[in-house]
């Protein structure tokens, strides 16, 4: 593990702001996301609102409703989504990447080839179908995000697997005749969890993007849901007068995946390297 | 040789049955297929004459069966909201998906292979970092953004291109750079990390010893050596493009097949989906084949079953 000095922990100010604002985004919004301000449609960033003169920190959109607030309230379902996915589909990719790597034989066969199958739809297709034939909604999206999900962990953990079998004292445990449920909860997951963890941040950031692309399309969670991606969507038809209701949602989602990002390559060099 | 390509071939077959098995499972656990494929203020008779009529009422293996036949026999059905056959539906919209992919796939390559390559030539110099950080930044944009950009920058402030819609030639470059904003940034790493590994190599030392340049190197012999995980990569995007077309054709209201299938996502219009699904994997599956031929034929160790 590398020495923790404090050069090396700013750089998770961002990320932990991030976090904090989104945790937090509804108590902070200074406005009801969805309250319209019929006379200060369209304004600017930093523009004042007609009635009251409060500030308009990222402007407002069409309908007079404040961007600031939409994007705390769309964030925190963004990541809450994105977090959940991850959870549902590391825990399934972790199980069936171990069980794979440790058995070998007819189980890897399987289950590779079920994830190579499953591949083989480009996911957001397999998205759109999945929503399509049951519905809209949160619990319908992390479904689908987490299937789409759990192939990239499963074969991360499995090759780490397999090079674990290879080492010693994985081959002493074996030759010692513990069992198979032992060896893998005692000397198998343990030197997994690395690799595990950085891979499963790195997949929040890109269940973030697939998420706000299906919210984008309109077949993620319900229209009237505030989301990134249904913030875009909307803004699109204003770019030629109004730039910022589509450009502030996107410009949002990049810099959330960038830090994400980032924080994951802080915590794969201080786990894995 | 026949041996192998045999093996590739079966397996695609597989995967090809096992694509549609999904989407027959899919849509049963949804319920009454009948339910599905007809609009949502059909009556209780309609579907009863559905049921009827696509054999509902006959046991799940022979359903089944009639499915698999009628696909095959390229009997998709018919759309609910066009009112046409869901097969010249798909036509008619394919060569756009298709010309849009390949400019984009061809810009993608281009633009990916020429990054990768000064990169790795200028290991750690600013022209590295400058490509290693675009490559960074361009993934942690959702392309859709990427495409709002565009439009943005070059069609609403300096009005070169249309916003929307395929008044070609103009029209697809938008699109096109859109698209290529996927497949860019891996083919770009992997020509970087691939490259920089083939320098490192003996033979690349001895050509050095003899006095020639690493540019000489890269041009004249080891970028074909580098070009192996190359294309296996651009097999790969291929098939996230196909996904990706799906976004871009929304942003830009191209009339292709991914805005087809929003279209009829949006519209309820289950047979459509259904068929475009199945054909997207269709030619999903035979890129990948095609790939692993080619692959065969430029590496000597596939050739020999050595890999």
């Amino acid at each position: 593990m590398k020495h923790i000095t404090w050069q090396n922990e700013i750089r998770l100010l961002p990320f932990a702001i991030i976090i904090i604002l989104i945790i937090f985004g509804p108590l902070i919004a200074p406005f009801d996301p969805n309250s319209q301000h019929m006379k200060s449609t369209l304004l600017t960033p930093l523009a004042h609102y007609a009635n009251s003169g409060k500030l308009a920190i990222l402007g407002t959109d069409e309908l007079g409703r404040d961007i600031f607030s939409r994007i705390l309230y769309g964030g925190q379902l963004s990541l809450l989504i994105s977090i959940v996915a991850v959870l549902v589909s590391g825990t399934i990719g972790l199980i069936i990447g171990t069980i794979s790597g440790y058995l070998q034989r007819f189980t890897d066969t399987f289950f590779m080839s079920l994830g190579d199958i499953q591949l083989s739809i480009p996911s957001i297709l397999l998205a759109i179908v999945i929503i399509s034939v049951f519905g809209s909604g949160i619990v319908n999206v992390i479904a689908v995000l987490s299937i789409t999900g759990w192939v990239s962990t499963a074969r991360v953990v499995r090759s780490r697997v397999i090079q674990l079998k290879e080492t010693d004292f994985i081959q002493s445990a074996e030759l010692m005749g513990l069992g198979h449920g032992i060896i893998i909860w005692h000397h198998v997951l343990p030197n997994v969890m690395n690799t595990f963890i950085t891979q499963e941040i790195l997949q929040i950031s890109r269940m973030i993007l697939f998420s706000a692309s299906l919210s984008y399309l309109g077949v993620g969670v319900s229209l009237s849901t505030i989301t990134w991606g249904g913030m875009i969507n909307e803004g699109q038809n204003y770019l030629q007068s109004a730039w910022w209701i589509a450009t502030i949602p996107g410009v949002c989602i990049a810099v959330v995946v960038v830090t994400i990002n980032l924080f994951g390559e802080w915590l794969q060099n201080l786990l894995v390297a | 040789m026949v041996h192998y390509l045999l093996k590739r071939l079966i397996q695609s077959v597989l995967t090809l049955l096992s694509v549609l098995t999904i989407v027959f499972i899919l849509v049963r656990l949804a319920g009454n297929p009948a339910q599905l494929m007809l609009p949502v203020d059909a009556t209780r008779h309609d579907v009863i004459a559905l049921n009827a009529n696509l054999g509902l009422n006959h046991p799940l293996w022979m359903q089944y069966w009639d499915y698999l036949v009628s696909i095959l026999q390229g009997n998709f059905g018919e759309s609910l909201y066009y009112k046409q056959s869901v097969i010249s539906l798909i036509a008619e919209r394919l060569p756009a998906t298709l010309s849009l992919a390949i400019l984009a796939i061809i810009i993608a390559i281009v633009a990916g292979i020429i990054m990768g390559t000064i990169s790795a030539i200028w290991k750690d110099s600013w022209l590295d970092h400058i490509s290693t950080s675009f490559v960074f930044l361009i993934q942690s944009f959702p392309t859709f953004f990427i495409g709002i950009l565009l439009i943005m920058i070059f069609a609403v402030k300096l009005r070169w291109f249309p916003t929307f819609g395929n008044d070609m030639p103009k029209a697809i470059i938008l699109p096109a750079l859109t698209l290529a904003a996927y497949p860019v940034a891996p083919i770009t790493q992997t020509m970087r990390t691939s490259l920089i590994e083939v320098l490192d190599g003996k033979f690349v030392l001895a050509k050095q010893a003899m006095g020639f340049t690493d540019v000489d190197i890269v041009f004249n012999r080891e970028i074909k050596n580098a070009m192996l995980p190359v294309l296996t990569i651009i097999g790969l995007e291929l098939g996230t493009m196909i996904g990706g077309a799906v976004v871009t054709e929304t942003v830009f209201s191209w009339p292709g097949i991914g805005q087809l299938v929003v279209q009829a996502v949006q519209k309820r219009d289950f047979p459509l989906i259904q068929a475009t699904v199945i054909i997207i994997s269709v030619f999903y599956i035979f890129i990948n084949f095609a790939v692993d031929v080619l692959y065969f034929y430029l590496d000597p160790r596939v050739r020999k079953g050595k890999i």
